[in-house]
């Protein structure tokens, strides 16, 4: 290899080594923060690095400040004696808005602003079943919790995941925010810091992750096979007579499968019924269904109504007050055309909840909440 | 095969390396051919017949036609071919809007329409068999005497699906000559692609998630959003279309060869006539030369010509589409040609020109606000789903309607940018556009070719990557 060529490809590295560095600046204003640390033996399977920064912009944007427990909470503030739990999903944890916007904040802000009330446990990924399931372990380590809010975004969940539930996971101190971040191996650390410090990395691996590298669909064969699929399917379908069928099978609506899981108000009814056993203290559900934009420019609710009575009924069965913000949700477009759902840099009504969302999540939770309050008092 | 694609990598590499393997300049057009099948193959095999079939019938009538004794022989066989591939084309392309527009004229409940699958790039590659054919005929070109030649310039893949539709004559002595592989010419043809990857899957792609949700729903948003989103959609289609050609060119320029230019900042245009030099430039010639000029062009009289550029615009909408709304956009295109060529007519008659160079310059920039204003306008047309949905478009624009606000970031950000690039194109080449190309021999060079790859790589956007051309 000569001068010249051992140069140049020098050259290329060191303008490979400052492209990076200037391109890893700018992932640390567009998505940076460390990513999880999966656990066991607690209310979540995984916590976000503890005491750290997390910025989020492809969709929406938020820059959140993950507490010393590993929890998106920002308040300096310290934890009142007696606190709600607030927990759920993505939408509760916050990422796509700023932090003073999420439901939590809100609802500290709406509840007592010059203490910190409401502590936010939202985790990525964290339907119903796997609240359900953390559920025991989250009131060991938050026995103080006056209340407990559970944020959903749906209703549909098989009875099996809600029986597996049901096997309920326990408090490890060592599990932990930071215990546990303590703990990991070095080479576990070396590698969560690393990714602290080259933000690019975890987005440069996202991206390439999301990009599509199939060769399905190659030549057309797939294409010709569906059709040749389909055309047999209509030749069969033709050689039938509906009307020699019996009924069963005839295009009878009434004794098609509606998609329902007939085990489910049981499973349900079983869930809550471990939460309110576990927990005497007020515990609100609330669902916020998704919107849908019309042609004709009006909104429709989209309620999980096959799922939607057995889980209010359930919740009633079990002294657990259940929210719905859908109306609210509908009356906000109807008076300003807003919507809880989207952001100006992905689109409206998809995806999660925005600024708006989260204050109308967090206005209809200090509703349910202060009228338990008043419960109380009366 | 689509440029923004595994399979076109893999394809890239291997055909790359087995030119530079060859010796011959036959087997480095043999590995071209073999690599434009398998791309074109890449979609559907089955209609790899009908683009060799069609290349083949080509071959054969342009060969009688050279070998006919008198012109008149001749003139039936080019009639033949061109009959021949607009029939191919008027089939796939066309064949149900007839049907549908006959039994909506004639108040027919319905004809039934064939599931007709339109093979992609259809309209491209027969606009070039076709200007093989007429320049065959008038004696422009000499016919091919391989069908490996002929077939190469139709099927050369980087131009196959969506353009630039090259002519026979700027392509077909090109395969003539030796065109070196040199690695100067892979470096310039990379920095093209890469320009082009950019505009497709950065700015395009990104655009298309805010234009898709409006233009789906039109009278859920505000006359201000909608607005965003026409501008959106302006931008998106000339960084998909735009960016397809450059990535063509880029490509064909590792392998030795020169494309054509087919966009030229076409939103600094300060007129419609301007307008078709900078936009889509190898389809408007296309049609300047194939179609505007064997009608008569401007030598039958005022009247005349005037109705040929109608005739020629309207054929354009349809060709870009087979519906009414395409048609209704060439003729908005039209009319703007003639009312721009009345009014220079007009200007000239009288001698009223603007002297005062201060003055000049205002009506200048007032004039490209009105013209990208104009052409925002046809755009709503050759977007929206329906005729109705563009008269809401413009309804609610027109009225400030109230509506869901969706601002989205990205239509500011890509103005942004874009007007910046034009800016300097304007200045830097006197209004016009140039591949921003690098001299890699040069340390900041390498860093701001490494920083554009980072950046693309972290900006893409990963979902929907279809060509917008390729229906076309």
């Amino acid at each position: 290899m000569t001068k010249k060529t051992v140069q140049n490809i020098l050259s290329w590295c060191v303008a490979l080594a400052i492209a990076l560095l200037c391109a890893n600046l700018i992932s640390f204003f567009y998505r940076s923060g460390a990513g999880s640390i999966q656990r066991e033996n607690a209310y979540s399977r995984s916590i976000r690095t503890p005491n750290s920064w997390i910025v989020r912009g492809a969709e929406g944007y938020g820059i959140n400040r993950v507490d010393e427990k590993g929890y998106l909470n920002a308040s300096k503030l310290r934890l009142s004696e007696n606190y709600i739990l607030l927990m759920g999903s993505s939408h509760a944890e916050g990422l796509q808005v700023m932090q003073r916007d999420t439901m939590a904040s809100v609802l500290n802000r709406m509840i007592d602003p010059d203490a910190r009330t409401v502590y936010n446990i939202g985790t990525a990924g964290h339907t119903l079943p796997l609240i359900v399931k953390g559920f025991q372990a989250a009131i060991e380590e938050f026995p103080n919790a006056d209340a407990i809010m559970i944020e959903i975004s749906r209703l549909g969940f098989s009875s099996e995941d809600l029986g597996k539930a049901l096997d309920q996971s326990h408090f490890e101190p060592s599990s932990a925010g930071e215990a546990l971040a303590q703990s990991l191996s070095l080479s576990r650390r070396i590698r969560n810091d690393t990714l602290g410090v080259l933000p690019i990395i975890a987005l440069l691996r996202q991206q390439i992750e999301s990009m599509d590298v199939s060769f399905a669909g190659a030549f057309g064969i797939e294409r010709f096979r569906n059709s040749l699929k389909a055309n047999a399917t209509s030749n069969d379908n033709s050689d039938i007579d509906p009307e020699s069928l019996p009924a069963e099978t005839a295009g009878n609506d009434d004794a098609g499968d509606d998609g329902t899981d007939s085990g489910y108000y049981d499973a349900l009814n079983r869930a809550l019924a471990l939460l309110r056993v576990a927990y005497q203290e007020p515990i609100i559900i609330l669902y916020h269904p998704g919107v849908l934009t019309q042609p004709d420019g009006t909104i429709s609710i989209a309620r999980d109504m096959l799922y939607y009575d057995d889980f209010r009924a359930a919740c009633k069965n079990n002294g657990i007050v259940f929210v719905d913000t859908g109306d609210t949700f509908l009356s906000a477009y109807e008076t300003d055309y807003a919507i809880p759902y989207g952001f100006s840099n992905t689109t409206m009504q998809s995806g999660h909840l925005n600024q708006l969302g989260h204050r109308i999540v967090a206005e209809a939770f200090y509703k349910a909440w202060a009228e338990t309050q008043d419960e109380e008092k009366n | 095969m689509s440029f923004v694609s595994l399979a076109f990598l893999l394809l890239f590499i291997v055909s790359y390396s087995a030119c530079r393997l060859c010796k011959t300049r036959a087997q480095k057009h043999t590995v071209l051919l073999i690599a434009s099948f398998v791309f074109y193959a890449y979609w559907d095999a089955r209609f790899l017949l009908l683009l060799v079939l069609q290349t083949y019938i080509s071959y054969i009538l342009a060969r009688k036609m050279e070998r006919s004794a008198t012109k008149r022989q001749a003139k039936r066989f080019m009639i033949l071919g061109v009959s021949i591939s607009l029939a191919i084309l008027g089939f796939f392309k066309y064949f149900n809007f007839f049907i549908e527009s006959f039994a909506q004229l004639f108040g027919i409940q319905s004809l039934g329409a064939l599931n007709i699958i339109l093979p992609v790039g259809i309209s491209f590659y027969t606009f070039q068999a076709l200007s093989y054919l007429i320049d065959v005929y008038k004696g422009k070109l000499k016919a091919c005497d391989h069908f490996a030649s002929i077939s190469l310039y139709i099927s050369f893949f980087p131009q196959l699906v969506a353009g630039p539709i090259v002519r026979a004559s700027d392509f077909l002595p090109q395969l003539n000559e030796d065109r070196p592989m040199t690695r100067a010419n892979l470096a310039e043809g990379f920095q093209i692609f890469l320009f082009g990857l950019i505009k497709k899957i950065v700015i395009a792609d990104r655009l298309a998630v805010c234009v898709d949700a409006v233009f789906a729903s039109p009278l859920s948003y505000s006359g201000f959003s909608i607005l965003l989103a026409v501008i959106a959609y302006s931008m998106q289609i000339y960084c998909d279309f735009s960016g397809y050609s450059d990535m063509a060119i880029g490509v064909a320029k590792a392998f030795g060869y020169d494309l054509c230019k087919n966009f030229d900042m076409p939103y600094l245009s300060k007129n419609p006539s301007e307008f078709w030099q900078r936009w889509h430039i190898s389809l408007s010639t296309w049609l300047r030369d194939y179609l505007y000029i064997p009608l008569g062009g401007n030598r039958k009289g005022k009247i005349r010509t005037k109705i040929n550029l109608m005739f020629t615009m309207l054929l354009g909408g349809l060709w870009h589409g087979a519906n009414w709304q395409m048609v209704f956009w060439g003729a908005l295109h039209g009319g703007a040609l003639i009312v721009h060529k009345t009014f220079r007519e007009q200007s000239d008659l009288h001698g009223k020109h603007i002297q005062n160079g201060m003055l000049k310059q205002v009506v200048s920039a007032i004039s490209v606000v009105g013209m990208y204003l104009f052409t925002c306008l046809c755009w709503i047309f050759f977007r929206a789903t329906s005729f109705s949905d563009a008269i809401t478009i413009i309804t609610r624009i027109a009225s400030g309607a109230a509506g869901i606000r969706y601002h989205y970031v990205f239509t500011f950000v890509f103005a942004g940018i874009i007007a910046i690039a034009s800016a300097i194109g304007y200045n830097r080449n006197q209004g016009h556009g140039f591949y921003p190309l690098l001299d890699l021999s040069r340390f900041w060079s390498k860093v701001a070719l490494i920083f554009a790859i980072i950046l693309m790589l972290m900006f893409f956007y990963a979902g929907d990557t279809a060509f917008i051309y390729f229906q076309f």
